[in-house]
């Protein structure tokens, strides 16, 4: 009821009245207006984004499961019990099974059997603004034989600090998360059905011995015994004999469970040709070894509704689903994670270099600038996520407009009975006024039933954001077992062009439920995806550097961030406001827009009108309606806690900075100060201990700075153990590949400054002039190489042209093999190395790292001093990397203009053309049939060369070392395409000169 | 006798006493700016036979021949048979029609000999068990026969049916085989020339004599050559240099190449004794029908067979043994060494014509047609004018051993054997570049997209 301080993130000055002219302003201009917080930090516990899997066990009620990574550092102090508890208590029933008397009638017999609902998974987006921990939950259930219903609700969440980032992701958290649902689900129903031929051969077991009995009886009972034994006896033959009769009933509807997801090839979340056994759900029939047990009468009742038994182990996940199923269900959610590991704005990033790459494939070869597997990976999704419609009939229905059809389709045997929502929509007019339905409560959480009611709300045109203040617990507070749920009109969902922000609230709960499933669109994520700019930076900086240090020099022992310095405080009731956002769309296009009020008015009937009931309120008053005094106060100490973890955790990145610093050698010119405010006022519980850590300024190397900017892209750390099982090698390739990628940007940057002669050298690289980096010490050498590698084009998916140690004298094909070559001076080959050096040198260029040497031609030219300019500003290794990674995307493209337009591309470099006499060169534009149809005969070669070279001039080039450079692109593009037959050596006859390092 | 003492004057002094020429690494004139290696051989690769104006063959010492495609740099056919060492290798073209069809027919030290189609890579004929291997091989297109040349000599016809055969000659067997005119070959046995005539006796029969034996070298002859139809050309072991006239096989001039080692020693002085023969060793000869290369040891020497005279020389053209030579048709020529070099060179006039090439350096002694044998000298000095310089203007390393053979194809690019192994196919980057783009856009049309 009371807004929460997560509100201002989607609250713009309009909101506030503080600019007229706003409403022209579209949204992703405006500025919120207050900054959230540090943008580096949160108040998040858990340093980063991971994904929890809980339960709500019957016994214990919400527990955690596992997480994936397993990792403690990654969950920090956040506390996980208390996190289930909240996520647990949402809307997993929306979906869940009870008995079913409504419309079975036709088959009387099956009446009183057992029913299985095979219910939809629930998504929702909820979030704990205090913990600061927003989340996409994903409940599901499974079925277990000895659970209560037979059910065992689970979820599944992907728990992040920043909330927008779980928006803007939640058609792939969706659609990961259903995939890895369902795979787990089949598991457990392949699991479940053995279980219960099991049970059905005990039962019949039993039978067997009981019928024997009551055999013996009743032959006896004439003479001897009493007819109360015989009774009993016949009762329990009795009791068994139904109960064989549910679990019959049990298995026919888990082994025809109709598996239409399955069928779809697209969503098939395993490789059927991979299971052992066929599939999906022929139960395994028990094994010869099995012996029957006798099932005693007290678990006759068919189990699951029998009297519950509070000491009675719950199965634990692995044998509630099949173990194949299981792994996969945990290698898929561990590649969720990795997918989505990093910050929006590396996730932005992945997708738009994804989007447009994909049109630059012919040119990807050469500087690789990302990940062909991801590429692939990416493709594969983008299938789902891109193509809405594709979406739609996917089964992640949820996601899609609820239109009546599908609610009776994901919801099998389910019977829903429909009533008319509190709207009074007419249901005539208005199929998906499906306002609200109610299930009969559900037999497994009768006791905690939550009362869920979303409601869908409209902006409009004027306003960025309409906070819609819920029928104060109108809806919201009912504690029967009525779930009510709203549901938007059809025409509206198809529109797409909803922008709202519903409110819900549930006074007694401290759980933020920012969005329901079906609120999502997926063009307005890709939408949301594009326009969002502002890169953000978490607090995960701090784990992540640790990572990487780890990793690069291995000897490092885990810094303890956290467990010295998280004092967490979990206050329940401080935080008894929430806020739940409905739906944050963004809006497309204003057309729709504008025609989006009328049919508003017109479906949503009531609480349309209470919207604008309430919104002279809203701009009056910006503090919410109800309990304004609740709501300040928890503001205030909202904010208070949370600025205090960021203080908490900025002191854990500062301790890993400063362990780090005294192991590392650093090189002193390359050391930068950092100027992160790192001044935090840490109020109310903020020791001064730790303002004083806070307080203290330090300093990263190069390296080490942009191992902790970069790292938050692709790859996943080698140092967590693997969560998947399937892990294939040849992945792996690509992924160092990536890696080295990273750490080559810090090194190229200390080259540039460090060498005065590195244009040089990069022109030999982008020229195609194999380049030999020759040295003393092998690390130097190795360093160096990989460094430069970052300008050498073409280099091969695996690095084949790069050699970063030859052991053997240099031959003419290892030229044509390798374009960067690393060579140890003290190696025993070594004279027979340099003389090899000295022979072959016209076409090498040779760096000498022991005397800071460079033989190599000498650069004139513009193109690449911006690729690499020793006086660059750029201070971190990562920033230059994509630096370097723009500047050679746009190389390629002018490489990819210049040889694929016939004009360009014939023009040559100049020297050998330019040589008057002698020995003319046999130039091909002599040949008339070589001549291109694009190219003005009657110009004479002067004029028309020199208008190639004005058009090139104008594009950043300024003379031969610059055409030589697009000339080489120009011939591996040709060559990649059309070429046939051996590599070539291109090379040239100019003069190399010495360069002496002048850089002290 | 008439000899030629060659010393070094005075503008080239400082170059030919510098035993490496080196040019350094701007060589403007130097087309060739594109390489690929061709690999495939195991061995030595010796021979190079251009099939036709995009193909070549080639073989050495693992027996293997390997046809290339010159454009692309692929590898089209492996021609397998040889178990030894290629001794000899030449393409046959017979027409038949309108087509024409060009063979292969290789010898091979298992002393056999093969006829292979380069189109199929079949092989279409083979002839084992010969009394000698092969050393030479000489198509004579005129008379729709070929002649092999080993220890002795044999004529084929087409289909690989001996005609006729000469009869044993001394072990030395034939190592040169050049077509003259009236039916004539002339065949270089060791120190003497052997002229052989075949003729059609009737019933088409063919059958060989030996008409003549020349023995005016005095060591082993290396080269023979045609220089046109009235000339042939033969070099020995000692730099003679025998112009023969091709029909009635006389002395047309006769050349002793002595390179001088003191150029103080100006005058006539004969100092047989001081070179090395080796040093004066004529290793190859290559005409195109007015000027005449011959490789001599490691130098080079370039003779104009209009006016019978000295055109250009260099002594230390390489750093070791020039291997083969070749004229360029701009006036250049081209040479390769042992020493794994090719290098280009330009003949240019004499910058300063006014300074004299003293006269003790060429020195000319003048033999009457007709008198070999009697009749003083008369020595000559060379007009001034006529003489030029060579000048490196270029020059292609790659080869880490020496480089057998070469064959241009003009424009198309020049291809190197050498002992590494190797083929080098050196082209013009420019001309690559564009045939690379042709191929790009010739692609782009076909397939509408890449």
């Amino acid at each position: 009821m009371i807004g929460s301080p997560d509100v201002l993130a989607f609250t713009s000055e309009g909101d506030l009245g503080g600019y007229p002219d706003v409403q022209v302003l579209p949204e992703e201009f405006s500025l919120p207006l207050l900054p959230l917080s540090h943008p580096w930090t949160s108040p998040a516990h858990f340093n980063r984004d991971f994904i929890l899997v809980a339960e709500f066990s019957e016994q214990v009620g919400p527990l955690p499961v596992r997480t994936i990574p397993d990792d403690p550092r990654v969950i920090g102090s956040f506390d996980l019990n208390h996190f289930s508890l909240r996520i647990m208590s949402v809307d997993y029933q929306a979906a869940a099974p009870g008995p079913q008397p409504h419309h079975q009638t036709a088959s009387p017999s099956l009446q009183t059997l057992p029913r299985l609902a095979f219910s939809e998974d629930s998504r929702v987006v909820l979030g704990d603004s205090k913990e600061g921990a927003f989340a996409y939950v994903h409940h599901l259930t499974l079925y277990d034989l000895e659970a209560r219903g037979f059910v065992r609700p689970f979820c599944m969440a992907y728990v992040s600090a920043d909330e927008r980032k779980i928006m803007l992701q939640f058609q792939e958290l969706s659609l990961r998360f259903s995939r890895a649902s369902e795979c787990l689900k089949t598991g457990n129903r392949r699991a479940f059905a053995r279980e219960l031929q099991r049970k059905l051969h005990d039962l019949e077991y039993t039978r067997s011995i009981l019928q024997a009995a009551l055999q013996r009886i009743s032959n006896e009972s004439a003479e001897i015994r009493e007819e109360a034994e015989l009774q009993k006896t016949a009762n329990e033959l009795a009791s068994v004999d139904r109960s064989i009769l549910d679990h019959r009933s049990l298995l026919h509807q888990v082994t025809s469970y109709p598996n239409r997801k399955l069928k779809d090839p697209g969503f098939l979340p395993y490789d059927p040709s991979l299971i052992p056994e066929t599939l999906p759900l022929t139960p395994d029939p028990p094994s010869p070894s099995y012996t029957p047990q006798l099932v005693s009468g007290a678990s006759l009742g068919g189990g699951g509704w029998s009297a519950r038994r509070f000491d009675r182990r719950l199965k634990p996940l692995e044998e509630l689903s099949d173990c194949y199923f299981l792994s996969l269900t945990l290698e898929q959610l561990g590649n969720a994670e990795r997918r989505l590991r990093g910050d929006q704005s590396v996730l932005h990033n992945r997708r738009i270099t994804h989007r447009l790459s994909r049109t630059l494939s012919h040119t990807q070869f050469l500087f690789q600038l990302w990940d062909q597997e991801e590429e692939e990976d990416l493709e594969e999704e983008g299938a789902g996520l891109e193509g809405g419609s594709g979406m739609m009939s996917h089964p992640v229905a949820g996601a899609g407009p609820p239109s009546l059809e599908s609610f009776f389709s994901c919801v099998e045997e389910v019977s829903i009975k429909l009533e008319t929502g509190s709207g009074g929509a007419e249901p005539t007019l208005d199929p998906e006024g499906v306002t609200a339905e109610t299930r009969p409560g559900s037999a497994s959480s009768g006791d905690s039933i939550e009362v869920l009611g979303t409601e869908r709300s409209y902006r409009t045109q004027g306003l960025t954001h309409v906070e819609l203040r819920e029928l104060s617990g109108g809806l919201g507070q009912g504690e029967g077992c009525d779930v009510v749920r709203s549901c938007a009109p059809a025409e509206v969902w198809m529109r797409r062009d909803m922008r709202s922000l519903a409110r819900r609230a549930n006074s007694e709960d401290s759980i933020e439920i920012i969005s329901t499933s079906d609120s999502i669109f997926p063009d307005d994520l890709i939408f949301n995806a594009i326009t969002e700019e502002e890169p953000e930076e978490h607090g995960i900086m701090g784990s992540v550097i640790k990572e990487e240090e780890e990793e690069a020099a291995g000897e490092d022992t885990p810094i303890q961030q956290h467990s010295t310095l998280g004092i967490v405080v979990h206050e329940e009731e401080q935080t008894r406001h929430q806020r739940i956002l409905g739906n944050i769309v963004q809006m497309e296009g204003k057309e729709e827009l504008e025609d989006t009020p009328t049919r508003l008015h017109r479906t949503l009937g009531i609480e349309v009108r209470e919207l604008e009931e309430e919104k002279p309120e809203r701009w009056d008053t910006p503090a919410p309606l109800s309990e304004p005094q609740r709501t300040l106060v928890h503001q205030v100490s909202v904010e208070g806690s949370s600025q205090q973890y960021e203080g908490h955790h900025a002191n854990g990145e500062v301790r890993g900075q400063a362990g780090r610093d005294s192991r590392r050698v650093v090189v002193p010119d390359l050391q930068v100060n950092f100027s992160i405010p790192l001044r935090l006022d840490v109020r109310g519980r903020g020791s001064g201990g730790r303002r004083l850590l806070g307080d203290t300024p330090y300093r990263l190397s190069v390296d080490e700075a942009s191992d902790c900017m970069s790292n938050i892209s692709t790859s996943p750390s080698s140092s967590l153990p693997p969560t998947h099982l399937h892990g294939n090698h040849s992945a792996s390739n690509p992924r160092r590949h990536q890696r080295q990628r990273r750490k080559a940007g810090p090194g190229a940057l200390r080259f540039l400054r460090q060498n005065s002669f590195s244009q040089n050298a990069v022109f030999c690289l982008l020229s195609g002039r194999p380049l030999v980096v020759i040295g003393g010490e092998e690390g130097s050498v190795r360093r160096t190489v990989a460094a430069l590698s970052l300008y050498l084009p073409s280099p091969g998916r695996y690095g084949d042209a790069v050699q970063p140690y030859l052991a053997t004298p240099l031959q003419l094909t290892d030229l044509l093999t390798w374009r960067l070559i690393g060579i140890h001076r003290t190696s025993p080959t070594a004279p027979s190395m340099l003389h090899s050096l000295a022979r072959y040198g016209r076409y090498l260029a040779v760096l000498d790292l022991d005397q800071r040497t460079l033989r190599s031609p000498a650069y004139h030219g513009h193109l690449i001093g911006r690729l690499a300019n020793p006086h660059t500003l750029i201070g971190r290794g990562s920033t230059y990397l994509l630096h370097v990674e723009s500047c050679l995307a746009e190389l390629t493209a002018k490489a990819f203009l210049f040889s694929c337009s016939p004009d360009l591309s014939t023009l040559t470099s100049g020297r050998a053309q330019s040589s008057p006499g002698g020995q003319a060169p046999p130039i091909c534009h002599s040949h008339s049939d070589l001549q291109l149809p694009s190219l003005p005969r009657e110009d004479d070669d002067f004029t028309l060369t020199q208008r190639r070279r004005d058009f090139l001039c104008g594009r950043g080039f300024s003379g031969e070392d610059d055409l030589r450079v697009m000339h080489f692109l120009s011939d591996l593009i040709k060559q990649h395409h059309a070429g046939s037959g051996p590599p070539a050596l291109r090379f040239s006859y100019s003069a190399v000169p010495l360069h002496r390092n002048t850089t002290t | 006798m008439l000899r030629w003492i060659l010393g070094g004057r005075e503008a080239q002094g400082s170059v030919e006493k510098n035993p490496v020429l080196f040019i350094g690494e701007e060589q403007p004139k130097n087309w060739f700016t594109e390489l690929q290696v061709l690999k495939g051989h195991f061995d030595i690769v010796r021979f190079l036979v251009q099939i036709d104006d995009f193909r070549f063959a080639s073989a050495g010492d693992d027996g293997l021949v390997l046809v290339w495609n010159v454009e692309t740099g692929e590898r089209l056919l492996e021609l397998r048979g040889h178990s030894q060492q290629i001794t000899a290798m030449t393409a046959y073209t017979h027409t038949s029609g309108e087509n024409t069809h060009t063979s292969l027919i290789t010898a091979s030290s298992d002393r056999t000999l093969s006829l292979w189609d380069p189109e199929t890579g079949n092989r279409v004929q083979t002839v084992s068990d010969l009394q000698s291997s092969v050393k030479c091989l000489l198509v004579l297109e005129r008379l729709c026969v070929w002649v092999s040349g080993g220890n002795e000599l044999c004529v084929w016809n087409r289909d690989f049916q001996l005609q006729c055969q000469s009869q044993h000659h001394h072990d030395t067997g034939i190592s040169a085989m050049v077509e003259l005119p009236k039916n004539c070959i002339a065949a270089a046995m060791d120190k003497d020339i052997v002229i052989f005539r075949l003729t059609m006796s009737t019933g088409s029969r063919l059958s060989v004599a030996e008409v003549r034996r020349l023995s005016d070298h005095q060591d082993s002859i290396h080269a023979l050559i045609n220089i046109n139809d009235g000339l042939f050309a033969s070099g020995s072991h000692v730099g003679e240099l025998i112009l023969w006239d091709a029909v009635d096989w006389t002395i047309m001039a006769y050349e002793h190449i002595l390179w001088e080692e003191s150029q103080t020693d100006t005058q006539a002085e004969i100092r047989l004794a001081a070179p090395k023969p080796s040093e004066m060793s004529i290793q190859q000869l290559t005409s195109d029908g007015e000027l005449m290369v011959a490789a001599v040891g490691s130098g080079l020497y370039v003779y104009s067979v209009i006016t019978k005279s000295v055109v250009a020389y260099r002594k230390t053209a390489h750093d070791s043994n020039v291997l083969h030579t070749m004229l360029l048709p701009d006036g250049g020529l081209m040479s390769c060494s042992e020493d794994g070099s090719v290098r280009i060179w330009e003949m240019q006039d004499l910058l300063l014509p006014a300074e004299p090439a003293s006269a003790g350096f060429f020195g000319m002694w003048t033999f009457g047609r007709s008198n070999k044998q009697a009749g003083p000298p008369v020595k000559k000095v060379l007009e001034l004018p006529s003489l030029r310089t060579l000048e490196l203007t270029g020059d292609l390393i790659g080869h880490s051993g020496a480089v057998q053979m070469f064959v241009s194809f003009g424009e198309k690019g020049l291809v190197t054997c050498s002992t590494d192994h190797l083929l080098i196919a050196w082209k013009n980057r420019e001309r690559e570049s564009h045939l690379r783009s042709l191929a790009l856009f010739r692609k782009l049309e076909e397939n509408g997209g890449l």
